[in-house]
């Protein structure tokens, strides 16, 4: 699970950057990216948004996901 | 692939700073900057003291908006205290201002390149080879390298350097600048409370004529989903300005944390927000840009000058920036923790023994001695923080 950014929020102030403990976000020029490899959803980044442009993660639930 | 003698990372006023001083000594120095325009756009909240001005830049007329005289701190209950700087203030047209240094930078013979983020520095041997996302410009080489990239700084964890803050070590902000909003002239406005900002404060910095920077900065760690910057920002100015025209939107976030302990390393050294050397209490922050990046400036002149690039000769660097503002930035770091954890009532109690002193005689070390009165276990802690 990693967050997801809402473009159409982010302002790129580099807030969540400076916040993330894993250095998964990332600002290239005024680009926020995310490497979600990285993201442990630990949601710092969710929580402190100023324009709430981040979002929780959507939980994976595999194969099973059609049976719900 | 050009070689420079020193890369700066980022032209805000850290930057800059540090590039005029060192190209002043005639040395070769690049000067790179993410933003096509240096400046712009804006993320701050354009408060500075006079003296920083004086000391570094010197104060022209096309940089000022606004003269500020004094604060006013207003309770979440109304309750008001005014209080009187005793140097002059000035509210700056930050676009204009970076951009003027950046300028004055390049015009000193420093080779200023916009639109040229920084994407990865490699040590290497007896100097970095740095990779940019300019196209003419993919790789640079220099011996020295000042890293003032703001913030979001990520090219310190590059080199090793953690520069990571704890979501109680930052404030996150969100400011309107508005038209039709009127405020009292020459005086900012800061306003505390649980309602208002949690864990921060609202502020209104007068821009001239009805025009106001209006914003807050809440904690990370008091900032919720849903319950963020813009709500709060939102509700406040809906209260105050409610017929005010939002006429630009400003985001950002300031460290409220102490001074980085690595400042500096092997080849590199970090000024600026970069070093997380806002005031953890205020937030200011151009003042102590400008320092650092004259402080990283001389320093990098001096290790060129003696042909030396090693840790030990960038540590004067470290010890002038302690003695300077890092000291001053650490006692305020150690208040800062009472200070978030204020009830509303609190505030008010502490407004209201301010709003009895003299106004010229209220300083900052005053307001948080008096702040403080009724709570003695917190006064023992800032006495300690203050006048030990």
């Amino acid at each position: 699970m990693a967050v997801r950014i809402d473009y159409g929020r982010c302002i790129s102030c580099g807030g969540c950057v400076a916040l993330c403990p894993r250095g998964a976000l990332q600002m290239k020029s005024f680009h926020l990216t995310l490497v979600s490899e990285r993201c442990n959803d630990c949601r710092f980044c969710v929580n402190a948004c100023p324009v709430g442009a981040l979002w929780p993660g959507i939980p994976d639930y595999g194969e099973d996901y059609e049976t719900f | 692939m050009r070689h420079f003698d020193v890369l700066v990372a980022g032209a805000g006023p850290a930057g800059s700073q540090a590039a005029r001083v060192i190209a002043e000594k005639g040395f070769s120095v690049a000067l790179l900057e993410k933003r096509q325009e240096v400046g712009s756009p804006v993320r701050c909240a354009e408060g500075v003291s006079e003296k920083w001005l004086l000391k570094h830049t010197g104060v022209e007329e096309p940089w000022i908006e606004a003269e500020v005289r004094g604060a006013l701190l207003r309770a979440p209950d109304g309750t008001k205290a005014v209080m009187h700087y005793s140097e002059k203030g000035y509210i700056l047209d930050r676009a204009r201002f970076d951009r003027d240094l950046a300028w004055k930078a390049a015009d000193c013979g420093a080779f200023l390149l916009t639109r040229a983020a920084v994407t990865k520095v490699l040590p290497y041997e007896e100097f970095f080879i740095v990779r940019t996302d300019h196209p003419l410009h993919q790789e640079i080489r220099a011996t020295l390298l000042i890293l003032a990239d703001g913030i979001e700084s990520r090219l310190a964890a590059q080199l090793g350097v953690r520069t990571t803050l704890a979501p109680s070590d930052i404030e996150m902000c969100l400011q309107y600048t508005l038209e039709g909003a009127p405020h009292e002239e020459g005086m900012i406005e800061m306003a505390g409370g649980n309602e208002i900002a949690p864990g921060g404060y609202a502020w209104i910095f007068p821009k001239g004529g009805n025009r106001a920077n209006v914003g807050l900065g809440l904690l990370g760690s008091r900032s919720r989903a849903g319950f963020n910057a813009r709500f709060y920002l939102d509700r406040f100015v809906a209260g105050r300005f409610p017929d005010a025209s939002v006429i630009r939107t400003v985001a950002g976030a300031v460290s409220a944390s102490e001074p980085l302990e690595e400042v500096c390393g092997e080849g590199f050294m970090i000024a600026g927000d970069a070093a997380r050397l806002a005031n953890p209490l205020t937030g200011a922050g151009i003042g102590n840009a400008l320092e650092s990046g004259a402080l990283a400036g001389e320093t990098a002149v001096q290790a060129l000058k003696a042909g030396k690039r090693d840790r030990d000769s960038l540590e004067p660097y470290k010890q002038k920036l302690m003695r300077s503002i890092g000291n001053t930035s650490k006692k305020f770091y150690r208040i800062k923790e009472p200070f978030v954890k204020f009830t509303d009532e609190d505030i008010n109690n502490m407004i209201r023994i301010v709003s009895k002193i003299d106004p010229s005689r209220v300083t900052v070390a005053g307001i948080l001695e008096a702040a403080f009165k009724e709570n003695k276990a917190v006064l023992a802690l800032i006495r300690k923080a203050f006048f030990s």
